[in-house]
């Protein structure tokens, strides 16, 4: 019985004709035919005709999810997402920690963070919206509570340096935040981290690396306006798809503004 | 010619008072005016006077008119408020229940207002309807103490459908609150109806009102494991699970030197909704690092001391000690023997 598993297997990889990219990073965004596998790493990427239905087989770091499609277009796009799916949906919002930076009043600074990535596989077809087939990241999930446990909220948390200068991600595991922070307060203030609603960011892509761009406001020693902007960090990268449908936001713990679609308000600290 | 007189003798006494205080019609006056109209109907000419049947007039009529009017404007208003204001809060199966009673109650109002219009004599009525009411009072105790605790839920809102909960000894999620009642899944799936009056009275732990809540393991080890260690193994296995926060961070300490190992206390944070699932994960992984790093659980030992006196004890150990120095007496001229070969 395992050698017939086995054998399955086997059968599957032959379908992979193609490697995509140079050696050692053999995945890229972007959409390919079915006949096109990825070897990456830990991950393995195929697709397997049966004549009428596709199987869907992806194994990475040991674990192993199948599907079976029903699709004319024998085409799947491999793109970035916000990190919003993984383990499980548990929250829209994502905490980015870094070393603090006291900023004086009225001035503004430019720092570049990084912040998780996760890799969807999505299924497009005519007069319709990209249905995501599977979703994986070489992140390793972790959450924390910003505020308090009857006010705050549960978010994606990530520690990351701080540099003034775009770094090079190319890992398939993070992705780079341009950060653009104003001190509108009329005293000083110290930042080290920005909350993000994730549902509003943008991401974009082209072959060096995944990002996105937000500005923060600083309201106060206490309040920070962060908001996620709709523009590349370079010029012609490539927006990513959001894979979840825009929906009416409900006000954040009964006060209107604190959330929008691609704003959040800061209220309970920015230390 | 009588029902001229009665116009005549009618008329200036209804405008008397309009007259006297034109500027200033209290409300009360006015409520006073209206009371007039519903109990004596709309009078004071030859048309509205006329007789349809028996003593029931156009006036009666016409009163009975305006009265249904008001009542239905009233029980819709009111119905439009309930829906309104209830839902999403309670099931809409319960909204309708009470907004049909509501409007039953106003409708029972507007006859009784009509009855005089339509010369009904209710005060037999009223009696009869007194005397059933203390029955039914005394009979329905509990299930309109369990209404109004139900209204009282719904107003304070301590629970909401889908919530899990910790009542009456019970835990489970909420199903169903109803008027008279709350329904309650408990995890083995059966349904727990608990009255709204004991609800509302119980000590109720909602246990994912808030975003994050906080669990405890209580770990022993053996006191010949290093406590740091064990600490700082817990620590890191803890927080390799996604659903344990960073921030709060796990509050992870000694807390008691017990009778068969060292007790360390082990707090940790997880968003609400997986709590359960990061608690039954994170026991067993941490035990299998403990283990891994060679710190164990301790089993029950007791150490019994057989009846020795204190003086034969000291000539023992002092025995030892001077049998133990002869020993490396001679080891040492052995070691010096061998040297010099």
């Amino acid at each position: 019985m395992a050698s017939s598993i086995i054998d399955t297997r086997r059968k599957r990889a032959s379908f992979c004709y193609d490697r995509i990219g140079p050696a050692g990073e053999t995945i890229a965004f972007g959409t390919y035919p079915f006949s096109r596998c990825i070897q990456h790493r830990k991950l393995s990427l195929s697709f397997e005709d049966d004549g009428g239905i596709i199987r869907y087989h992806r194994l990475f770091a040991g674990k192993t999810i199948e599907a079976n499609i029903a699709s004319g277009n024998r085409e799947y796009t491999i793109m970035p997402s916000a990190p919003l799916h993984l383990p499980k949906p548990v929250t829209d919002f994502l905490q980015i920690r870094f070393d603090e930076i006291a900023i004086e009043p009225g001035a503004k600074t430019v720092i570049f963070v990084t912040a998780p990535l996760e890799i969807a596989v999505t299924l497009k077809a005519e007069n319709a919206a990209a249905k995501t087939l599977d979703v994986f990241s070489f992140a390793k999930p972790k959450f924390a509570l910003y505020g308090t446990a009857t006010r705050g909220v549960i978010t994606r948390f990530i520690r990351s340096p701080v540099s003034s200068v775009p770094v090079p991600v190319k890992n398939y595991k993070e992705f780079l935040l341009r950060l653009e922070i104003e001190n509108t307060a009329d005293t000083w203030a110290s930042i080290g981290r920005v909350i993000l609603f994730m549902k509003g960011l943008s991401l974009y892509w082209d072959s060096a690396s995944v990002a996105a761009c937000a500005s923060v406001s600083i309201i106060n020693t206490e309040t920070a306006v962060v908001t996620c902007e709709d523009t590349p960090l370079r010029k012609d990268m490539t927006r990513a798809e959001t894979l979840y449908r825009s929906r009416r936001v409900d006000e954040f713990c009964n006060v209107k503004g604190v959330v929008s679609e691609n704003t959040f308000t800061m209220d309970m600290g920015l230390k | 010619m009588a029902e001229t007189d009665i116009l005549a003798t009618q008329a200036p006494a209804a405008a008397v008072p309009a007259a006297d205080a034109p500027a200033s019609v209290s409300s009360s006056s006015l409520i006073g005016e209206l009371g007039k109209l519903f109990d004596g109907g709309l009078t004071g000419n030859v048309i509205l006077d006329f007789k349809l049947i028996g003593d029931f007039t156009i006036g009666n009529l016409l009163a009975v008119i305006l009265i249904t009017i008001l009542v239905i404007v009233a029980s819709r208003v009111v119905s439009r408020l309930l829906r309104r204001g209830l839902s999403g809060k309670v099931d809409a199966k319960n909204i309708d229940g009470l907004v049909k009673l509501v409007c039953w109650i106003i409708f029972f109002i507007g006859l009784l207002i009509a009855s005089p219009q339509l010369h009904i004599d209710l005060s037999g009525l009223l009696v009869a309807g007194g005397v059933v009411g203390v029955a039914v009072g005394f009979a329905s105790q509990n299930t309109l103490s369990n209404f109004i605790a139900g209204i009282l839920l719904m107003i304070e809102r301590p629970i909401g459908i889908g919530d899990e909960i910790n009542i009456a000894d019970s835990e489970g999620y909420v199903e169903s609150i109803s008027l008279l009642s709350t329904k309650i899944k408990t995890y083995d799936g059966d349904i727990l109806r608990i009255p709204n009056s004991t609800v509302f009275s119980a000590n109720i732990t909602n246990l994912v009102t808030n975003v994050a809540r906080r669990f405890t393991y209580s770990i022993d080890i053996r006191y010949t494991d290093d406590a740091d260690t064990a600490v700082k193994i817990i620590r890191e296995t803890a927080l390799q699970n996604p659903y344990i926060l960073t921030e709060p961070a796990p509050s992870i300490y000694v807390n008691e030197l017990g009778a068969h190992g060292i007790n360390i206390l082990v707090k940790l944070w997880s968003p609400s909704q997986y709590w359960w699932d990061a608690k039954i994960e994170v026991l067993w992984t941490l035990f299998k690092a403990l283990r891994k790093g060679g710190i164990d659980i301790p089993f029950n030992q007791l150490t019994l001391w057989y009846g020795e006196d204190d003086a034969a004890k000291l000539q023992n150990n002092l025995d030892t000690d001077k049998s133990a120095a002869e020993i490396i007496g001679h080891k040492k001229e052995e070691r010096m023997l061998y040297e010099k070969q």
